[in-house]
């Protein structure tokens, strides 16, 4: 990916955060730190289906990797 | 748009559309029908409240308790007694409980004949002689304001997760088809004849496994380009000799420029012998390229190693007796069968020989056959000249020549070795070589015992 795909990529991403985070405030108290602190929840909860991802596929990795040494 | 990064972002974001829109309008839906639950269950509780009121209020206190009702709030009541006639109303106009009493029981909607204004109404029964049935009705808007903020900020949501998707569908799209659109650009690359490519190879799967195959082929081609380059110089250089003896003695023969009857004879004696040459290369030369093509047909069978140096020391007897040199050949008894074509593992022992006896001068040339590890070692050793170290590397390639002056005197195209060796490869077998300057040269070769079932 060149720098301008990872530029138009993250501003989607950005955008798309923010609209998330405003329909979470818009009907409670819109201040920075509910902002932010609501921000931070959606990134976690994002994160959630990467770390498990990410915990599956090392586990996939160690086991075939074991299965390959056996073979 | 004929691209693969359009077709795999399209294809990913309408699969993250075909999900999201249903669950968007379920989400709506539900919202809806909730507030719309919620509205029933206040309607219904204000309607019990009231009529436990009711029950103990005096007559002149209704009048004020429905007047305040249809000043302060929104909602609206109506009073009957016991005959269903209207006692106190707040502006409805028109509502007969019996029309509109639902199997549920004494809920349902109302739409106001005047305004249009629809209602949600309860009804509940009062425990006073005077009132039957005291009924709410809540306007069917009334959670409109705090609804359209929600649907609003559902919408948003909406909104901002199918950013989410282009954004993760974007990067996922570019990784996915970066590597293909390397490759094609490099697979184009390569068909315009330019084989200096390189496609990186940056994961583990099969993409990468596919740029690592693309890499490998351009190295191939690349090489196989040096290699017929190589092949072709090589041999208009070995022709070129021959074919300028052919061309001079012929000259000579037409002019008459010899001497007598022996000197014309030994012309043509040279002619003969260049032309023959000329011919076993081009023979050689065909069979090393069928190998090499692996187009090389072989007539596999189960083939006793010691019968075949018998012959293949028979054919060269003579040889050896004019040099005066001794063959001697020493086998393990019951060596296993090997799987071979018995015609070519003779042309390999045949060819080795011939050099062993060729390069040695009173000396000895020993055939030893031995078992080693399920693999039959036959060692071809000689007391001949030897070969040089620096060129023991290359003896197995094409047209290498130890000796470039004298081995041409023996008779030899440079491609016995090549043969041997692509011979032996192609029957499952290794050969190494080994070598003292002076002292000697000894090939070992080594060909798998035949299993069971190998026929």
């Amino acid at each position: 990916m060149t720098r301008r795909d990872w530029w138009i990529a993250s501003l989607l991403i950005a955008i798309g955060l923010h609209c998330l985070v405003m329909s979470g405030v818009i009907s409670a108290s819109a201040d920075v730190p509910s902002y932010l602190q609501l921000l931070f929840q959606i990134c976690l909860w994002m994160g959630i289906p990467l770390l498990v991802g990410a915990m599956i596929y090392i586990i996939i990795s160690i086991i075939s990797k074991r299965k390959g040494r056996k073979t | 748009m004929n691209r693969i990064f359009y077709k795999l972002g399209g294809l990913i974001m309408i699969l993250f559309l075909i999900v999201l829109l249903p669950l968007g309008y379920v989400m709506v839906q539900i919202f809806t029908n909730y507030n719309e639950v919620h509205l029933y269950e206040e309607t219904d509780e204000m309607a019990s409240q009231y009529a436990t009121l009711l029950a103990v209020v005096d007559d002149p206190d209704i009048e004020l308790l429905v007047q305040s009702m249809d000043r302060e709030t929104a909602r609206k009541m109506v009073i009957i007694d016991p005959n269903g006639d209207v006692v106190e109303d707040s502006g409805i106009r028109g509502f007969h409980p019996s029309d509109y009493s639902t199997s549920q029981g004494e809920a349902g909607r109302f739409i106001d004949p005047n305004d249009r204004q629809e209602y949600i109404y309860a009804g509940e029964r009062v425990q006073n002689d005077d009132i039957g049935e005291v009924f709410i009705f809540s306007p069917s808007d009334l959670m409109d304001q705090s609804a359209i903020q929600v649907q609003q900020a559902l919408f948003l949501s909406g909104v901002g997760a199918l950013l989410l998707a282009f954004g993760f569908t974007f990067i996922a799209s570019r990784e996915f088809s970066t590597p293909l659109q390397e490759m094609e650009r490099a697979a184009n690359q390569m068909a315009r004849g330019d084989l200096d490519v390189e496609v990186p190879v940056k994961t583990k799967d099969e993409l990468g496994s596919l740029s690592h195959s693309m890499n490998e082929l351009a190295r191939e081609l690349k090489r196989y380009r040096t290699n017929r380059q190589a092949f072709f110089s090589d041999v208009s250089h070995e022709l070129r000799t021959p074919l300028s003896y052919v061309q001079g003695y012929c000259d000579a023969l037409k002019k008459g420029l010899y001497q007598d009857e022996s000197e014309r004879q030994q012309f043509v004696d040279i002619i003969h012998e260049e032309a023959h040459r000329m011919n076993r290369l081009i023979h050689d030369l065909f069979e090393l390229s069928r190998m090499e093509e692996e187009r090389f047909p072989l007539n596999l069978e189960l083939v006793h190693i010691g019968d075949v140096i018998k012959r293949a020391k028979a054919k060269m007897a003579t040889d050896a007796k004019k040099k005066k040199n001794t063959i001697k050949v020493d086998m393990e008894a019951k060596l296993p069968t090997i799987v071979a074509d018995s015609f070519r593992i003779e042309q390999i022992f045949t060819n080795l020989l011939q050099n062993a006896v060729s390069y040695t001068e009173n000396g000895h040339v020993w055939i030893e056959g031995s078992l080693k590890d399920g693999n039959i070692e036959v060692k071809i050793s000689d007391t001949g000249r030897g070969i040089a170290t620096e060129d023991l590397p290359y003896i197995f390639e094409r047209f290498y020549r130890a000796e470039k002056s004298r081995s041409r005197d023996f008779g030899g195209t440079g491609l016995g070795l090549a043969i041997v060796k692509q011979l032996t490869e192609l029957q499952y077998g290794s050969i190494q070589v080994e070598s003292v300057p002076g002292k000697g040269t000894t090939f070992t070769l080594r060909f798998p015992g035949a299993k069971e079932g190998d026929e």
